[in-house]
């Protein structure tokens, strides 16, 4: 099951964070000793080794020195510049073109001023010539392979948990988006209502009854899907207002559009987007001084923007509570806005003691 | 018997006047949207029976009382 796989990968990756050579090589915090390591290692490595014992005194210092710099370049240059902008951009081939042209150029970068800067130092020649050679490729290969390898691991774990997080973040939404799409305690209002309102006015009652199915089929079926028809979306906010409308005295509610209707029923939006905003709205514009409260929504289309504009009346005196859900919807939709736009949506909220204003626009 | 009703939602008053008038011993005198503007009106008037809305924006039913 895809699920499964997916978790085992988590626990794997969860397992290999735990080491501390892991977390050592992954970690920006551990980027300077990772790099510290690497050239003292380097150094030493290269102390020991055989070839620069054809020199003599201070000049097999100079050689251990020039072969060190020029392996260093090379590394770095190899890590910051070959590897993010050839082998991640999976121009393999390119990358492994110039990673051998870059070893064979460091090569002969250190043989040539070997030679001609300090030919006069050597004491032996030809035998150890071609065993320095071939030292020099077999260190300069390993090294290469090494540190891109730690790159490759820091990418690979990245991505990892990213991939996790991504998963986990997708079935949180997907279960949210389940619980939300019947509301018990907006049906149980409702039908409150609608008990009432058989006994006063019948006819309205035979409207609620009509606006509320309306409400949860689009809540049932719609919600489902990718996208919706942007006239669907207004109808149900429509329905949602003129809904709650009822249970309020003072409540006056506009849901207007300038753009042409033919446009409005060309445009596809995913569903509920705007929900979260309308309900806040509806919580918000309470106010117990039987002053005149409004909600007032205005959707537009200009140059391939959706422009979504909700503005509620606030209550000077009395601020809403709301212990359950305080500042989780705002939070989830804005997530949602994330995930489906990364940046290309603006959310704008402008909140003074009069009014409170959602400024939301979306790429169409 | 003289009462009166506070319940911030139109319709629970409306309901709940239709329910009383059935009564023919209670008599309405009042319907409130808010326990402030109840509040004052009984401090003007007394009732014998108020029907009181426990969930309310602001001051809640409980508080009222």
């Amino acid at each position: 099951m895809q699920g499964s796989k997916d978790t085992t990968m988590t626990e794997d990756t969860q397992k290999l964070r735990n080491s501390h050579v892991i977390n050592l090589l992954i970690e920006d915090r551990h980027r300077f000793s990772r790099h510290a390591i690497f050239l003292l290692g380097l150094l030493s490595i290269l102390s020991v080794s055989d070839f620069s014992n054809s020199f003599i005194g201070v000049y097999r210092y100079y050689c251990i020195l020039t072969t060190y710099l020029t392996f260093v370049v090379m590394v770095y240059i190899n890590i910051y510049v070959l590897v993010p902008y050839f082998f991640f951009k999976s121009k393999y081939m390119l990358y492994l073109t110039l990673l051998v042209m870059l070893v064979v150029a460091g090569l002969q970068a250190i043989g040539y001023i070997l030679n001609v800067y300090f030919l006069e130092y050597r004491v032996a020649n030809t035998p150890r010539q071609i065993q320095g050679v071939y030292e020099g490729t077999v260190i300069s290969i390993s090294v290469i392979l090494v540190t891109t390898t730690v790159r490759l691991l820091q990418r690979w774990m990245k991505d990892n948990e990213r991939i996790a997080e991504l998963n986990n973040l997708t079935l949180r939404m997907e279960l949210n988006e389940l619980k939300n799409q019947i509301n018990p305690h907006f049906l149980f209002n409702m039908l409150n209502n609608v008990k009432a309102l058989i006994r006063t006015d019948p006819e309205k009652a035979s409207v609620v009854i009509v606006k509320l199915s309306e409400f949860l089929r689009f809540q049932l079926y719609e919600n489902n899907e990718d996208k919706t028809l942007l006239t669907s979306e207004i109808n149900f906010l429509s329905n949602f207002v003129n809904l709650e409308k009822i249970r309020r005295d003072n409540l006056s509610v506009s849901l207007e559009s300038s753009t042409d209707k033919r446009v409005l029923n060309s445009v596809f939006v995913p569903p509920n987007l705007f929900t979260t905003f309308v309900e806040n709205a509806i919580k918000h514009s309470v106010d117990v001084t039987d002053e005149d409260t409004y909600i007032n929504i205005r959707i537009e289309i200009k140059e391939r923007r959706l422009h979504f504009t909700c503005t509620n009346s606030v209550s000077k005196v009395y601020q809403v509570v709301d212990k359950k859900n305080s500042g989780l919807g705002l939070v989830n939709i804005k997530r949602r806005l994330e995930l489906l736009y990364k940046d290309k949506y603006t959310l704008d909220i402008v909140d003074d003691d009069r009014e409170y204003t959602v400024n939301l626009t979306i790429p169409v | 018997m003289t009462c009166i009703i506070v319940d911030d939602e139109p319709l629970a008053r409306d309901e709940m006047q239709a329910l009383i008038q059935e009564v023919s011993q209670l008599e309405i005198i009042g319907k409130f949207s808010n326990a402030v503007t109840a509040l004052d009106f009984l401090k003007t008037q007394e009732v014998d029976l108020i029907f009181l809305d426990i969930e309310m924006p602001m001051v809640t039913g409980l508080e009222f009382a």
